[in-house]
């Protein structure tokens, strides 16, 4: 039974559905937005709605932009060699923010989950091969998520380019910078053993 | 390990259950349909995370209860700790170990080491090959956790390529899904062979030393032999047209075979009702021994209705091997089952009272 009024209750089971957001937080989020000063509200609904209109993915890499095509699609002084391919646009904020990479992005939207019913052709990976096929990449930087479906995304995208004369890696996974190896997991530990690099001494 | 305090509400016939446990040997005695097997798997739920005899969580369910819940305090290789399994139709499966919240069931998988012998166990001899095949990989990963993770693996690639197959590859980029999940499936197959492979080994001289331990010269010459699965050499085109027709992998280690055999016949064919129940209990002390002395945390034992299976001589044999050096949980009708039982329970109308 609700204790709420009809339009109230409504507001709540719509923030519910926000993903983070709890009963209690869609709550409180009703409540902060029916006490909000009208020209607050309206000024969030203007952001939101301007937001809908103007943000959709570039053109080339799917990467969220308001242009045609995204910032790093347009910079002529990034690396079109090398394409790094994600999950996620957000990933790319991640990538950006270490300063290390200077190639360009492909956004998936998404990982392979068949069982979920999430096949190749769900996400963005046809497009990918199309841009392997019409531009010269030297090399594809796996940067997907370390989970099942992300593996089986790496295994499938690995399994359609054996032919191409291209370099494939994946980002490597173990220890987290700055944590103690005693509160590694036994699997994470397993992953860096397996990755473990040789170490060249410098004359 | 030990299970020192135990607390369940609302799990099968019970509202409520407190009891404090002897470290050593608990007989838990009562009627026909008492409940006594329900208690044993509300115990074995708090440190698995699942029963022995369902996986489904709703069954354990008290009938018209909102929510099951089980907690128990425990000693882990001289540490105390405290888990809590709990269960309700909305909220799902809600495990916490040593306060921490939304813990998987295989973190209690890692944390407790539980033995289980009932009235099924002698399917380990008498049922097919995926009961053994579970039994060694069990006790493998065990000992080696990202065993458990290659495992998760191959169970997703396996159901995904049967989906895949069942739709007969109609879907545009089946085909080359398939052809990415057949690799895999022989990647994991590989890793999984080689791993069952020396837990076997292994496994055979155990279960060598613990006849002679148990002085069973008729179980001596029973071998354990493992035939992996082939998973190479294989025409690709002619398997998938097959796998097509049948719906199915027939490929990877879920085929692989392995069976119980004394002078190369099966014991599951020719062996004689008790020798193949003998069998299957030596086999689970073999699982006692590798957990203790691989994972150095002594497993506790839960006995259903033990000596119902066996005969007094092979049943005190058996309970001699593990009863100095486990906690055990033994069920049965009548408390004067086994010599000075350390603590005693009596389950009667759906309650369990503890017994001087």
């Amino acid at each position: 039974m609700s204790y709420f009024t009809p339009g109230y209750q409504r507001s709540i089971e719509e923030f519910n559905k926000l993903p983070g957001v709890g009963p209690k937080s869609a709550e409180k989020l009703t409540d902060y937005f029916l006490k909000l000063k009208p020209e607050l509200f309206e000024q969030f609904l203007y952001v939101l709605n301007t937001m809908r209109e103007q943000v959709h993915p570039c053109k080339n890499c799917f990467n969220l932009t308001e242009g045609e095509v995204c910032s790093i699609c347009s910079d002529i002084t990034r690396n079109k060699e090398i394409v790094c391919v994600v999950e996620k646009a957000k990933d790319i904020a991640a990538i950006e923010k270490t300063g290390s990479y200077k190639g360009v992005y492909h956004v998936l939207e998404g990982s392979l989950n068949p069982l979920n019913g999430i096949g190749p052709e769900s996400i963005r990976i046809e497009e990918l091969f199309e841009r392997i096929k019409k531009f010269s990449f030297k090399e594809v930087v796996l940067a997907l998520n370390f989970s099942q479906s992300g593996d089986l995304t790496c295994m499938y995208i690995i399994h359609q380019l054996q032919n191409f004369p291209i370099k494939i890696t994946r980002l490597a996974s173990g220890i987290p910078t700055g944590s103690d190896i005693e509160f590694a997991d036994a699997k994470t530990l397993q992953a860096a053993f397996k990755g473990r690099e040789k170490i060249e001494i410098e004359d | 390990m030990f299970v020192d305090h135990f607390k369940a509400t609302n799990f099968r016939c019970f509202d409520n259950v407190e009891c404090e446990f002897s470290r050593y040997l608990n007989v838990v005695y009562g009627n026909n349909g008492s409940g006594k097997s329900n208690f044993l798997e509300a115990i074995f739920y708090v440190l698995q995370g699942n029963g022995f005899r369902t996986k489904k969580d709703s069954y354990l369910l008290k009938y018209n209860a909102p929510f099951l819940r089980t907690e128990a305090k425990f000693t882990s290789q001289s540490i105390e700790k405290t888990v809590s399994v709990a269960w309700e139709k909305e909220a799902g499966k809600k495990i916490t170990i040593n306060g921490r919240e939304n813990e998987k069931t295989a973190s209690l998988f890692e944390e407790c080491n539980v033995i289980i012998m009932t009235p099924a166990t002698p399917e380990l001899v008498k049922g097919g090959p995926e009961h053994r095949r579970k039994f060694i990989d069990r006790i493998h990963a065990k000992e080696n956790p990202a065993y458990l993770s290659i495992l998760n693996k191959y169970s997703i690639t396996f159901r995904t390529r049967n989906l895949l197959l069942r739709r007969r590859l109609s879907n545009p980029h089946d085909k080359d899904m398939y052809s990415t999940l057949t690799h895999n499936i022989r990647n994991l197959s590989k890793i999984i062979q080689s791993e069952r492979k020396n837990t076997i080994m292994q496994m055979q001289e155990v279960f060598f030393n613990i006849c002679e331990q148990l002085n069973l010269p008729s179980l001596k010459n029973i071998r354990i032999m493992y035939a992996p699965s082939p998973i190479d050499a294989i025409d690709e085109y002619q398997l998938m047209q097959k796998e097509i027709q049948r719906g199915t992998s027939l490929i990877g280690s879920h085929l692989d075979r392995l069976s119980l055999r004394r002078d190369s016949r099966s014991l599951r064919i020719y062996g004689s009702e008790g020798e193949q129940k003998i069998t299957a209990f030596v086999l689970k002390l073999c699982e006692f021994y590798f957990l203790e002395t691989r994972t150095k945390n002594v497993p506790i034992v839960m006995l259903d209705d033990f000596q119902s299976e066996l005969d007094n001589d092979n049943f005190n044999k058996m309970l001699a091997f593990i009863r100095p050096k486990a906690q055990i949980f033994l069920t049965s009708l009548h408390h004067e089952v086994v010599d000075n039982p350390d603590k005693v329970f009596k389950v009667e109308n759906e309650e369990v009272h503890g017994e001087v």
